[in-house]
């Protein structure tokens, strides 16, 4: 079993801003392409007024790479365009963050697992440390390979929910589906970035960004499967959870 | 003398029984019992044991009558017979051992010796003081406790106990009065010890919840002074604003932008409540950080805070509130005191985990103060529970507690898990 990890060879980097208020995309795209530069990253952002046509450049065009969304938005609110990314095209890998001018949030915006959440109005001060946190994020990107007869499979790390062992074999649940693979679930562990995937049982290890929830004795996957988490791991996964914010 | 050996023998019996009921309650919950009043099972597996004791003296005939006690105990019990089996077999291990060691450690035994009944005392004493430790140590999380030092405190009777037993077992040559009553009252005094332990523990922690309420009607009245505050500088405002929107559009006419831009701020300066720190949405949660949060930036140079949390999180449940609030008021304290005066408050929500971190500075005096075991926590009663009662609550709801250190600065997190919330 071979594991090789890329990492992401981008030029541009595509961001979207989703506001109805003009002034606040416009400079919101400034500061954006300002954090950009300061990296070396070249972002352009793409600029919408309402939820549906965010939706629908998305289908057309595919996802960006990060997107900014504001909560009250004039047509679906902030909770139902993130409810229909997640969950009706069940992506999980783009960072989204909640732009608001309130501090309470709704609890149907942590459904949508929100990478971050901005308050109104915007300055360098709160977009930078959002975007340094996206630029780590953007660079555990890479894929996962296993031999599946004479054939070498490769998995990106965006599409894998998690790995479980059955016997001889190691089941990998995905997105699209789920595969198999002969191996061992400790030599898949050693091959993954540690800080996107965790053990929570000897038999079961997990994307943590496909976690909806975590409770003291399970876990509940993006996919619904609930899977428990062993009394020997549970020590580990509240010290990962203790862990600052990751991407 | 006879007589004195079977009272004698028969009150260590009951003490033995009294340490099995300790490990039964351990090990099956109360609401799997079908019988009410066990104690009648208990006394008939003491006296049946024991008679069958003074009857035949035969080690067989006691590993058979104490399983089949225990059995008997058991049987109630809505469990699998394998697990009713498996634990009657360790709750007899736990007793074959201590006596073992007990009597190996004090006499060169032989097989079928005759040992004074006060050997049956100190096994007696040892099996409650070992049961305790068992209980207490697998049902940890659902325990009361006392702080260290009244633990210790009572821990010194049992010890104490099995000092005067040996001090009787090499002076005294006949088994008198005198030390069948000592004897007997050892006894009773370490049974009433381990009542008195849970009663201490009880009431040291209803003390607790006590203080944990009086604390959160603090915090609701407190922010609920604040909202009534805010909600009068709202109407006060609804009330001037024509006036204000008369004003704007005189100055938007005359075209004297920079006044406008500057009174705009003013309008909402005077609409936002200045004591109101935190709105998160949870009014327990908002209460206890605008007062604290108050205080801090009162005596603080920096405070940094980001809430990320979503309303009506808690919902009743107090405990993150009690832990902030106390975390809080040891993080202001020790800032207070140190030169840099620097506060960091987080909270966010996430996967179902609602995460703290309160970020202080502090002084190298006090870094080393709360790494130092304190006896007995008088002080931080009165300041609140001081953190490692709050490290106690944070566990007992199967969150985590984490403190690190590093140049002058102190650092707590804390997870709590609210699974229910976020699907």
């Amino acid at each position: 079993m071979q594991q090789m990890v890329q990492k992401a060879e981008r030029k541009v980097l595509h961001a979207a801003v989703c506001d109805d208020e003009a002034a606040a995309c416009g400079e919101l795209e400034k500061l954006i392409a300002a954090c950009g530069r300061a990296h070396g990253i070249a972002i352009e952002t793409e600029i919408f007024f309402n939820g549906e046509s965010l939706l629908h450049s998305f289908a057309k065009n595919g996802m960006p790479d990060l997107l900014f969304l504001d909560i009250r938005l004039p047509d679906a609110d902030g909770i139902a365009v993130g409810e229909t990314i997640r969950q009706r095209l069940g992506n999980y890998q783009i960072p989204l963050v909640y732009i608001s001018s309130m501090q309470q949030y709704a609890m149907g915006l942590f459904k949508n697992s929100p990478f971050d959440f901005l308050i109104k109005p915007l300055t360098m001060d709160k977009v930078a440390p959002v975007m340094e946190r996206f630029f780590q994020s953007i660079g555990v990107e890479g894929s996962f390979s296993f031999q599946t007869g004479k054939a070498l499979c490769r998995v990106p790390y965006r599409d894998i929910l998690y790995f479980q062992s059955q016997g001889r074999q190691v089941l990998l649940i995905t997105r699209q589906g789920r595969q198999t693979f002969y191996g061992k679930l400790s030599q898949a562990e050693e091959a993954l970035p540690e800080s996107l995937f965790l053990r929570i049982h000897k038999s079961c290890l997990v994307n943590f960004r496909y976690v909806r929830e975590f409770s003291y004795i399970q876990v509940t996957m993006a996919n619904g499967d609930v899977l428990s988490i062993s009394r020997p791991y549970r020590k580990e996964v509240r010290a990962r959870l203790l862990r600052p914010k990751e991407g | 003398m006879e007589l004195a050996n079977i009272i004698l023998g028969l009150s260590s019996n009951a003490v033995r029984f009294y340490s099995i009921s300790i490990l039964v309650k351990t090990f099956f919950a109360r609401e799997e019992c079908r019988r009410k009043h066990m104690w009648i099972l208990y006394a008939a597996g003491c006296l049946g044991t024991r008679l069958l004791y003074e009857l035949f003296h035969s080690p067989p005939v006691n590993i058979f009558s104490n399983l089949t006690a225990l059995l008997v105990i058991l049987a109630p019990y809505r469990a699998r017979v394998s697990k009713k089996l498996l634990i009657a077999s360790l709750i007899y291990f736990i007793h074959a051992s201590v006596d073992l060691l007990v009597t190996f450690a004090l006499v060169k035994y032989t097989f079928g010796q005759y040992l004074s009944p006060i050997y049956d005392c100190m096994i007696g004493i040892v099996l409650l003081f070992l049961c305790q430790i068992i209980k207490r140590t697998l049902i940890r999380q659902q325990e009361k406790d006392l702080p260290v030092f009244y633990s210790l405190v009572l821990n010194l009777v049992p010890i104490i106990s099995l000092g005067c037993l040996l001090f009787l077992l090499y002076t005294a040559f006949h088994l008198n009065s005198a030390v069948l009553t000592v004897s007997c009252s050892l006894l009773a005094i370490n049974v009433i010890v381990i009542y008195l332990y849970d009663a201490l523990a009880s009431f040291y922690t209803s003390r607790q919840e006590k203080e944990m309420l009086a604390q959160m009607v603090d915090a609701y009245t407190r922010q609920l002074d604040l909202i009534n505050e805010s909600q009068r500088q709202v109407r006060s405002l609804q009330h001037d604003l024509k006036h204000h929107l008369i004003e704007l559009a005189a100055m938007a006419r005359q075209g004297q932008t920079e006044k406008l831009l500057a009174y705009i701020p003013q309008m909402e300066a005077f609409m936002l409540n200045p004591k109101e720190h935190a709105a998160t949405g949870n009014q327990e949660l908002d209460g206890i950080l605008n007062y604290y949060l108050g205080r801090a930036k009162a005596l603080l140079s920096q405070v940094d805070t980001r809430f990320q949390i979503p309303e009506n999180l808690l919902r009743g449940d107090f405990t993150a509130c009690v832990v902030l609030g106390n975390l809080l008021e040891n993080a202001i304290r020790a800032s207070a005191a140190s030169p840099e005066k620097y506060l960091e408050v987080s909270l966010s929500f996430q996967q179902g985990v609602l995460r703290m971190r309160i970020v202080n500075s502090c002084t190298e005096d006090s870094q080393k103060a709360v790494k130092r075991p304190r006896f007995p926590e008088s002080v931080s009663q009165t300041h609140g529970f001081g953190l490692e009662n709050v490290r106690k609550a944070v566990r007992a709801k199967n969150g985590e507690f984490q403190t690190s250190t590093s140049e002058n600065r102190f650092r707590v997190d804390v997870i709590l898990y609210f699974p229910d919330r976020s699907s």
